[in-house]
């Protein structure tokens, strides 16, 4: 990562140290020992000391990234192989972006094809509407996606904003959350197997955003995106709301939209984890299963920036506790109120760092800043009482409305 | 068949150089150290910066946060280091 990036920054052979892991949890003697170990390469890149050779061999040139040479006239499973060669795939095939399909995504908008829609400003790199318009077809999206596409890279600009989140090693996804009339009409699944695959808009409008993450930014895996394990929601993590079987307003209409407007509202998670609880009909049980979960041991516990979640309740448990005469809003606030662990845990644990060390064990320490930082969707088959939650660290979320775009037959 | 679209974006290249290297002693300087943010690196750097002091009589040792851990340090930072100090080094979050 550190080549690439001087590389990016044009200053190939840029020199540094690579500090062995683990830092954070080792002790004061740990860490000078750690510095000890460094300071020999901390004096070479500096040029001073015995070894004042500060270049690091830069060998590989750098590859031009505007590719000037692409096939013509080739039969497609070559360029399907074509695409694997670049490295513009994440893994699965590709639909080859040909000149052709790109217009005709660029013809869904009305937008100036050059147009900034999503940029990293550290990394130097944006996405245009047009990067985005290769990539929707690659993804395997049809046209009419494109406008949805195109709304959730705008929600996701202001998301990540001056901020790194789309490169931790936390490994997070983008998860998609589409609301409103475009749902149906496109076919997002909000229904069974929400959460899995199936469904062409779900997949392809989902894979398109990792698309151009990994090709317009340039956040690879193996180069800029470094996760420690990843997610298999990076390939696609895309749901629409099951509003007709919430009982409750939908996302949309709680941030102010109207609910003949369609929206795509963007968050990031780290992962899907699934909520059993069919043993009760109290709201109380039901919400407590889902606020343990909220909280399991394994969570990042970030002190500094405040803790958040997004809860996908299945609408089997979302009725019975609207049943129960609670509302949306009373639901969000009991998540919130037992949303965290107990002092004596996070400290047998050893994820107390940041807390008060006269805190009593017995004490409640809440993870989110407040019930905003909870985000809650109704998505799934009534069939059964499963919900979801997806933790996340980053867990500001932004809205956008998608415009009206034109269906291919 | 037409030609494929590349779907990659254009890293905006700056011209930049490297700081001279070999022209100045760390006896007496005044180095920077840039704290990634993370945990436990404020406690790293202050390590590195005592050993500076002990082992090599490197004079004032500054040491500043970076607000955010993967992000570069804001200008205002490089810019108060660079002109303070004779060394500086920068820590990147992993």
């Amino acid at each position: 990562m550190a080549d690439t990036r001087a590389r990016d920054l044009g200053v190939p052979g840029y020199p540094y140290v690579a500090i062995p892991h683990p830092l954070s949890s080792l002790t004061s003697a740990e860490l000078r020992a750690r510095a000890e170990q460094v300071l020999p390469e901390v004096l070479r890149v500096l040029g001073v000391g015995e070894a004042r050779d500060v270049g690091r061999g830069w060998e590989r040139p750098a590859r031009p990234e505007e590719e000037a040479f692409l096939p013509r006239g080739d039969a497609v499973p070559s360029l399907i192989e074509f695409c694997y060669e670049q490295g513009w795939t994440d893994g699965l095939p590709v639909v080859p972006p040909t000149e052709e399909l790109v217009q005709r995504f660029l013809a869904q908008v009305q937008r100036d094809p050059d147009e900034v829609v999503l940029s990293q400003e550290h990394l130097g790199r944006s996405c245009t509407v047009r990067l985005a318009a290769a990539n929707a077809v690659m993804a395997g999206c049809r046209p009419e996606h494109f406008p949805v596409v195109l709304a959730a890279l705008e929600a996701l600009q202001a998301l990540v904003e001056n901020r790194a989140v789309l490169m931790p090693q936390h490994g997070q996804a983008v998860l998609l959350i589409v609301n409103g009339p475009i749902r149906n009409r496109l076919a997002f699944n909000c229904k069974d197997n929400v959460l899995g695959p199936g469904d062409r808009a779900n997949a392809t409008v989902g894979r398109a955003i990792r698309l151009v993450i990994q090709n317009a930014l340039g956040i690879r895996p193996h180069v800029y995106d470094l996760s420690t394990q990843g997610t298999p929601a990076k390939y696609s993590f895309c749901i629409a709301e099951n509003e007709e079987e919430s009982p409750w307003e939908p996302l949309h209409v709680e941030r102010g939209f109207a609910r003949e407007e369609s929206t795509v509202t963007v968050a990031l998670a780290q992962s899907t984890l699934h909520v059993e609880q069919r043993d009760s009909k109290r709201p109380e049980h039901i919400l407590l299963s889902i606020a343990d979960s909220m909280s399991y041991a394994g969570a990042y516990f970030p002190w500094r920036f405040g803790h958040g979640s997004i809860v996908v309740m299945g609408p089997e448990h979302a009725q019975l506790i609207a049943e129960a005469g609670w509302s949306k809003h009373r639901v969000r606030e009991f998540l919130w109120e037992h949303f965290g662990r107990r002092a004596g845990e996070l400290r047998r644990l050893a994820k107390a760092g940041g807390l008060d060390p006269d805190l009593p064990d017995e004490a409640f320490v809440r993870f989110a800043p407040g019930p905003e930082a909870i985000t809650l969707v109704i998505a799934g088959a009534r069939n059964a009482g499963v919900s979801t939650v997806c933790p996340t660290f980053a867990w500001q979320t932004a809205t956008r409305g998608v415009p009206e775009a034109r269906v291919h037959e | 068949m037409p030609g494929l679209v590349a779907p990659i974006g254009r890293v905006e290249r700056i011209s930049r150089t490297l700081a001279p290297r070999g022209q100045a002693e760390l006896r007496g300087a005044r180095v920077g150290l840039v704290d990634s943010g993370k945990r436990n690196a404020d406690r790293f750097v202050q390590a590195l910066g005592e050993l500076l002091r002990e082992r090599f009589g490197v004079g004032e040792v500054l040491i500043r946060r970076k607000p955010n851990p993967t992000l570069p340090a804001p200008r205002e930072m490089l810019r108060e280091l660079s002109e303070a100090c004779t060394f500086v080094v920068h820590a990147v979050g992993d």
